[in-house]
């Protein structure tokens, strides 16, 4: 299933798709006519009320956008969002592939401005006073709108990529990790976190 | 108040480590049950400190926002509302006491119900059952991955968690994924006043309530120790999440005809030449690379010689996750189940995702023809995989003579990966001499009024065929005039029955698995002593006594018969001894409280030493003993003798022979105790 996933997209400004190929159901790709798309996947059942959910299509791509409190992005439809909690939300490849999935979580907690970011980070990765973590990088990048540091490093012997954003008044943590039943999936979603950094606006 | 009498009574009983463990109940709600989809020791995340954790979950999304209750009572130590937390995304860790916490994981952000240092009473909803975190299995769409990670660590004075066995989880012991286990966690067991506080050891004086409640049952808080999970039924294998360690892993393919040496012949030279193939769980079609959660390689047998360096030539799923360990591992049987050792061959092994050549030496890792061997491989995070293939070179017979070879269709292919090795096995000699056995000797009976069992001893011999091996011993006895050909087993000692002759068999066995001839003895054990039947559940006996003059004590020693059973699990059986001195006969003092009677040192006839303390007991106090132990199966048998010496009089302070012999048996589940 996940090659008949697979699809090629290129990032235009805007964070727009232009979209090559694309193989999966519910989407006509009938020489970028518009006219007979449907929903990659069903209604995210997840998203209820107030999350500024809405689908449009550049392209023959269809998109949706979601905003929350003091951040925003443009994913493919056929990426399932699902609202964990009040200031969480969890996006998912495709939740209903048997293939290799990727999961990032979207956590969003209170920061105060003139902290330092490197100590904020550093207490919140390691809150858990069970965990042994070890950095080996941490980095400035951008997003779509908005800037942020990405921490590579291990926790508990395991390597791990988080991405931090601020914005004054919150701090918000995104977390990829693999979900699938097999592990062949992680450039997927290496892939994934790049797409959705890029269209993130902080 | 009765439950709240019955738990300080069995906290007084076992105030120690085992206490917290021996009560945990299953972290939802009674009535509720769940499957285990991971266990423990399973590779990535349930190990090191956790690795006695369980992974619980329901049918499809079943699970999601079902209530998360407290194991046993205790305060909050650590909660987070939402975030990663290092892959544990919503969680809540209670402490409870004894330097012994409990993790509950992965639950729905913001849905914890206690807060920083809020005391939680065994049963109490915490939290819901949710998805953040590191989580896999595609099972519930909606909410990938749902699950709750359960652990119990033990926190050093450093702060450092280690992985703490929980069982028995309300009477559930060897819990397992893919058995469904039924909750009787309810808060209602306990008395809130109570159960809010974090587990203490009580006033000593409620004890004495202790010998006044033995009719009152105790399963309230010391469930049934005979459950078992229940196998799945209605659940098919994709329904459930599938844990990291044990997703898409088919049977393992079996060797091919050509790879099997003959072990059945005792006289044959053993020169063999056999290929077999790395025995991989089967390939999902499509999969540009054969990478698997469990990767390992299946080498069959036929190996002699010592490995000194090994060349793979491996790569990794992913580069951007270092640290692929590689395992060499020897099992007994050729289903490679029964794992006898494990050696590390690298737990940093310098792969990268392009193929490449790495050489490991220095192992000196012996291989001996009739075990199986298994290269196990892993990398760090998610189980991401390595593929290895590579050479071997020994530095005593030849060992892995043709080595590894490259697999039909390359490494990168989208078929199925097989990869296979010819090797060859050669013994020293062409026959195999009989050991230098003829009789058993040094047939030591340390049978006695408690320990209805034989313990055999006998001068090991070596392998004349591989003179660094020792023989193997088995041994194998009956109550008739033969032996079967099916109970061979190590030796180990005999449960007896009194009044029985039993014939017992010895015979060695080389790593080629020639058996020597059999060496025979009868022994005959008398009749008359009737063994006492004890609770299969957690129990306890106690008896007061006096001494007749100021006396010290130098040890108290417990006879028990099940600890050296087949039924003995060391890691979970334990048994605390305390000693009370009753003074005043108002309040006690706890003459010993050290931690040295759990656990562990609760073998077969432990001694329970007070050499480093030396108690002096006087004539004009009443004291009181309290023996607890738990087991999964009945104990037969079983006493309490006291060592020590009197200061003052003639004939020894312990000349009682109620204490001196001191014997007792628990009957049924109810902790009724008749001291005999």
């Amino acid at each position: 299933m996940f090659f008949l996933w697979m699809f090629i997209v290129v990032m235009v400004a805007g964070g727009t798709f232009l979209f090559i190929e694309h193989s999966a159901p519910g989407v006509t790709t009938d020489g970028g006519a518009a006219a007979s798309v449907s929903p990659a996947t069903e209604p995210n059942t997840d998203i209820q009320q107030g999350n500024d959910v809405s689908s449009t299509m550049t392209a023959t791509v269809v998109m949706q956008t979601f905003s929350n409190d003091g951040y925003s992005f443009d994913v493919p439809a056929s990426w399932n969002i699902e609202r964990t909690g009040t200031d969480t939300i969890a996006l998912h490849t495709d939740a209903s592939s048997t293939s290799a999935a990727c999961k990032i979580e979207v956590s969003a907690f209170p920061f105060a401005s003139g902290v330092d970011v490197a100590d904020w980070i550093g207490h919140r990765i390691g809150a858990d006073p069970s965990l042994a973590v070890a950095e080996r990088s941490s980095e400035n990048i951008s997003f779509a709108s908005g800037t942020g540091v990405k921490w590579i490093g291990t926790i508990d012997g395991i390597s791990t990529t988080l991405v931090y954003a601020f914005n004054g008044q919150h701090a918000y943590e995104i977390a990829p990790s693999v979900i699938g039943d097999s592990v062949s999936g992680s450039a997927q979603c290496d892939d994934m976190l790049k797409v959705f950094l890029s269209a993130l606006k902080i | 108040m009765k439950k709240w009498i019955i738990t300080i009574a069995f906290f007084c009983m076992f105030p120690l480590c085992a206490c917290a463990a021996a009560i945990a109940k299953l972290p939802y709600v009674k009535g509720q049950s769940f499957i285990v989809t991971q266990g423990y020791n399973t590779s990535p995340t349930h190990i090191k400190k956790d690795a006695y954790a369980l992974d619980f979950t329901q049918n499809g999304c079943d699970a999601y926002g079902k209530g998360v209750v407290a194991a046993a009572s205790g305060k909050v130590m650590f909660l987070s509302q939402e975030g990663y937390n290092g892959g544990y995304g919503t969680e809540l860790i209670i402490d409870h006491g004894q330097n012994l916490v409990t993790r509950y994981a992965h639950m729905v952000p913001d849905s914890i119900t206690v807060g920083p240092n809020d005391p939680v009473h065994q049963g109490q909803t915490i939290g819901l059952v949710g998805d953040t975190g590191l989580v896999a299995g595609m099972a519930c769409a909606v909410h990938p991955g749902t699950h709750l990670h359960f652990a119990m660590d033990a926190v050093a004075s450093d702060g450092t968690f280690t992985a703490y066995n929980p069982e028995p989880i309300s009477g559930y012991v060897n819990m397992t994924a893919g058995m469904w286990y039924l909750s009787d966690n309810d808060e209602s067991d306990v008395d809130l006043n109570v159960g809010a506080a974090p587990l203490v050891v009580p006033s000593v004086s409620s004890t004495t309530t202790v010998a006044t409640t033995t009719t009152t049952t105790p399963i309230s808080i010391l469930p049934s120790f005979t459950n078992v999970g229940v196998p799945i039924a209605s659940v098919s294998a994709t329904s459930a999440p599938v844990s990291p360690s044990d997703t898409s892993i088919s049977t393992v393919a079996t060797s091919t005809t050509t790879s099997t040496p003959d072990v059945s012949s005792s006289t044959s030279d053993h020169t063999t030449s056999s290929s077999a193939l790395f025995e991989q769980a089967d390939d999902t079609a499509g999969s540009p690379y054969s990478f698997y959660d469990d990767n390992w390689y299946d080498l069959g047998n036929g190996f002699s010689g010592t490995l000194d360096t090994l060349t793979l030539e491996g790569k990794v799923s992913d580069p951007d996750y270092f640290a692929s360990h590689v395992w060499l591992q020897e099992f007994k049987d050729e289903n490679y189940t029964a794992m006898v050792q494990q050696f590390t061959i690298s737990e940093d092994a310098p792969f990268t995702d392009i193929l490449a050549t790495a050489t490991f030496s220095g192992l000196s890792i012996l291989l001996k023809p009739y075990f199986y061997y298994r290269l196990a491989t892993s990398q760090d995070y998610q189980n991401r995989s390595v593929i290895l293939m590579g050479t071997a070179s020994t530095t005593i017979g030849v060992a892995m003579a043709h080595n590894f070879i490259y697999g039909t269709g390359g490494v990168e292919t989208t078929s199925t990966f097989f990869p296979y090795m010819v090797m060859e096995g050669e013994r020293a000699t062409s026959t195999l001499t009989a050991p230098p056995l003829s009789t058993p000797t040094n047939l030591t009976e340390t049978f006695d009024s408690f320990g209805m069992q034989l313990n055999v001893s006998f001068s090991t011999s070596t392998d004349p065929d591989w003179p660094a091996n020792p023989l193997r011993y088995q041994m194998n006895y009956s109550t008739s005039t033969t032996l079967s050909d099916n109970g061979w087993t190590d030796p180990e000692p005999i449960p007896l029955a009194l009044g029985n002759s039993y014939l017992i068999g010895i015979r060695a066995k080389d790593d080629y698995g020639d058996t020597s001839a059999v060496a025979t003895a009868t022994w005959n054990f008398p009749a008359g002593f009737a063994p006492y039947l004890l609770s299969p559940n957690m129990n306890y006996a106690s008896q007061y006594f006096t001494v007749p003059a100021t006396s010290t004590l130098q040890s108290i020693q417990l006879f028990t018969t099940d600890f050296e059973t087949n039924t003995r699990y060391p890691d979970d059986d334990f048994c605390s001894l305390q000693l009370f001195d009753e003074y005043d006969l108002s309040s006690y003092g706890m003459t010993q409280s050290d931690n040295g009677f759990n656990g562990f040192a609760c073998a077969n006839a432990p001694v329970f030493s007070f050499v480093s303390s030396s108690p002096v007991l006087y004539p004009d106090h009443r004291y009181h003993w309290v023996f607890g132990i738990q087991t999964a199966s009945p104990l037969v048998g079983a006493g309490v003798r006291f060592y020590g010496t009197a200061t003052d009089t003639a004939g020894g302070a312990f000349n009682d022979s109620s204490l001196a012999n001191a014997k007792f048996t628990v009957t049924g589940n109810v902790g009724v105790l008749f001291s005999n």
